[in-house]
């Protein structure tokens, strides 16, 4: 029988010819990705902050090892300063080159991907739940956490088969309408649970049109669904975008014509509305003209999933000119510092700087409640991140809308969630 | 030897509870000393808990519970002395954490109703089955494969670390 996408990947990663959904397997992950404040705690003399004495003196390959400072970026506080000047000696120690240090670096997802370690065909663990955006580029991802020192050790983890399902979509997007905009609408259709445990794979004529980044957005955004991996095929774009950063020999997966898929979804896209995920969940999530009008203290255009350089272009074209409304603060964060300097060369960020918005350096910030754009007590904030849960970017019922780039810079100028529409 | 039962009272949650929730970033980071971090489960949904809570006790939650950011959030629930979670479903990187620290879960279908706040309930992992102590009451619990409750009665993964031992000798 033929084998889907995470089938393939997990199968070779485990030596095994065939495996099936629900079958136990231990396999080893071609990288991992490592935030870098635990890498601190794990060789330097400083405390752990799970409360664990173990040190780690070894890893199974640094080679296959990345790591980026990167939660709180620049750190806030000494502890976090110390953690990361530890991972930075600790991480010699152990052999691992791949540092991308402070300045150099920024989200740690947009870091991996736009330096060429997510490569198609392979099987990637990470220390942050947002690991599974690599499956933009045909990588079976997905974040793992307290196992990371086991895995860095050994070079292997347990992995249950997951069943796959199939969602296929098709039609073109209306203008104003993006890839943000169709995982929302997923999301608020089907649940935040529909793909718990289970790998998605995303098909159609419509994922062929979209692009390296539009597909980022969605794997990205698959762990809001439950789903243990979200996984694209590796197509044209795939491999242009690759090719830039000097990948060009890998071994992607396909899935098989006979595959078995737990269940399909068909997605018409053409009708879509732009979309905004409503206080606390992703479920909650409505077309645009049900919400407009509710007002904002805060727009964020940040995170892993949508403050990539074409997100940048989308919202500055629509602020370009104008001015954020009196009442509200507008926070921009690039999703790297590569990001950030291609936004200072082609005049986005005196954009964002003219329209009185904030430019921060690139770190999650204002996204996790980290720093750098917490909300006061009852604030309302709309932004480009993944989560809206309560209580998520700091404030006693304090609420978070999502939507795309475009929604939260028309947002941003009206001071009331809008319709990007209406500033194109 | 004798089954070991877990007996506590419930405290329910309700569905899609996130990490952030179970462990707010606000105190991660340094913010808050690391023996303090506990006392802040569930302070934006359910403020009382933290006060009531008590060695033992159970929490029971409906669909997808640890949804969210991959923190080791279970080391809160460890912390407080909680005995397990029972819930419908559990998120893929939570249900990871807590077998890697030892922590046992337990899903069991539609349980939304199966007793009251603070009600008193038994949970046989062997036989498979909860038990409400009001009225004896049960339901079935999915079971654990093997592999999994191997790591789980071991301690975590911590001891395989810690000896320098591959999970593969278990599997």
């Amino acid at each position: 029988m033929g084998k889907t996408i995470a089938e393939k990947i997990l199968a070779r990663k485990s030596g095994k010819d065939s495996i099936k959904p629900g079958e136990y397997i231990i396999a080893k992950p071609d990288k991992v990705m490592v935030i870098a404040e635990r890498i601190g705690q794990l060789t330097g003399d400083i405390p752990s902050r799970w409360d664990d004495d173990i040190k780690l003196d070894r890893v199974f390959d640094p080679e296959k090892i990345v790591v980026i400072p990167e939660h709180i970026i620049p750190p806030d506080n000494s502890k976090v300063a110390t953690e990361y000047k530890e991972a930075r000696k600790g991480s010699k120690k152990l052999g691992i080159k791949n540092f991308f240090d402070i300045g150099r670096g920024g989200i740690c997802h947009q870091v991996f991907v736009e330096n060429g370690f997510a490569v198609p065909g392979e099987l990637v663990v990470g220390s942050d739940s947002h690991t599974c955006t690599y499956g933009a580029l045909n990588v079976a991802a997905r974040g793992i956490n307290y196992e990371l020192p086991y895995i860095l050790k050994f070079g292997e983890i347990w992995f249950r088969v997951p069943e796959s399902i199939k969602i296929n979509i098709k039609g073109s997007l209306q203008e104003g309408v993006y890839a943000k905009d169709i995982i929302l609408h997923l999301t608020g259709k089907y649940g935040t649970d529909f793909a718990l445990y289970k790998s998605i794979e995303f098909v159609g004529p419509t994922v062929e049109e979209l692009s390296i980044p539009g597909r980022l957005t969605i794997a990205n955004m698959g762990i809001e669904t439950g789903a243990k991996f979200a996984i694209f095929p590796a197509d044209e774009k795939t491999k242009e975008y690759l090719a830039k950063r000097g990948i060009t020999d890998y071994n992607s997966a396909e899935a098989d014509p006979d595959a078995h898929y737990e269940k399909e979804y068909n997605l018409d896209v053409t009708k879509i509305e732009p979309h905004v995920a409503c206080p606390h969940d992703l479920s909650n999530s409505k077309p645009i003209n049900e919400i407009e009008g509710i007002k904002i203290d805060q727009a964020f255009l940040g995170s892993c999933t949508n403050a990539r350089y074409e997100d940048l272009e989308i919202a500055a074209q629509i602020l370009k000119g104008e001015k954020i409304a009196s009442n509200v603060r507008m926070i921009v964060t690039p999703a790297s510092e590569k990001i950030y300097e291609k936004a200072l060369e082609n005049g986005l960020i005196k954009i964002f700087h003219d329209a009185n918005a904030i430019i921060t350096n690139s770190t999650c910030g204002a996204c996790a409640g980290l720093h750098l754009g917490l909300l006061g007590d009852g604030e309302v904030c709309i932004g480009t991140q993944n989560r809206n849960f309560k209580g998520r970017m700091g404030g006693e019922g304090s609420e978070i809308y999502l939507g795309s780039p475009a929604t939260v810079a028309a947002s941003a100028i009206k001071g009331e969630i809008t319709d990007p529409r209406k500033y194109l | 030897m004798g089954e070991k039962i877990l007996k506590g009272r419930v405290f329910k949650v309700g569905d899609n509870i996130s990490t952030d929730l179970l462990m707010p970033s606000f105190t991660m980071f340094g913010k808050v000393p690391q023996k303090e971090i506990k006392n802040y489960v569930f302070h934006e949904n359910k403020p009382n808990f933290i006060e009531e809570v008590q060695k033992g006790d159970i929490i029971l939650a409906g669909k997808n519970f640890g949804c969210g950011s991959s923190r080791p959030a279970t080391k809160n629930l460890i912390a407080l002395g909680l005995s397990c979670v029972v819930a419908e479903s559990f998120s893929a990187i939570f249900f990871r954490n807590s077998i890697a620290l030892g922590f046992p879960l337990f899903k069991v279908e539609d349980i939304n109703n199966f007793v009251k706040e603070k009600e008193l309930i038994k949970v046989f992992p062997q036989k498979g089955y909860i038990q409400a102590v009001k009225n004896d009451k049960k339901k079935k619990i999915e079971p654990y494969p093997e592999f999994l409750m191997k790591i789980v009665e071991a301690g975590g993964l911590m001891p395989f670390f810690r000896e320098d031992k591959s999970i593969k000798d278990i599997s």
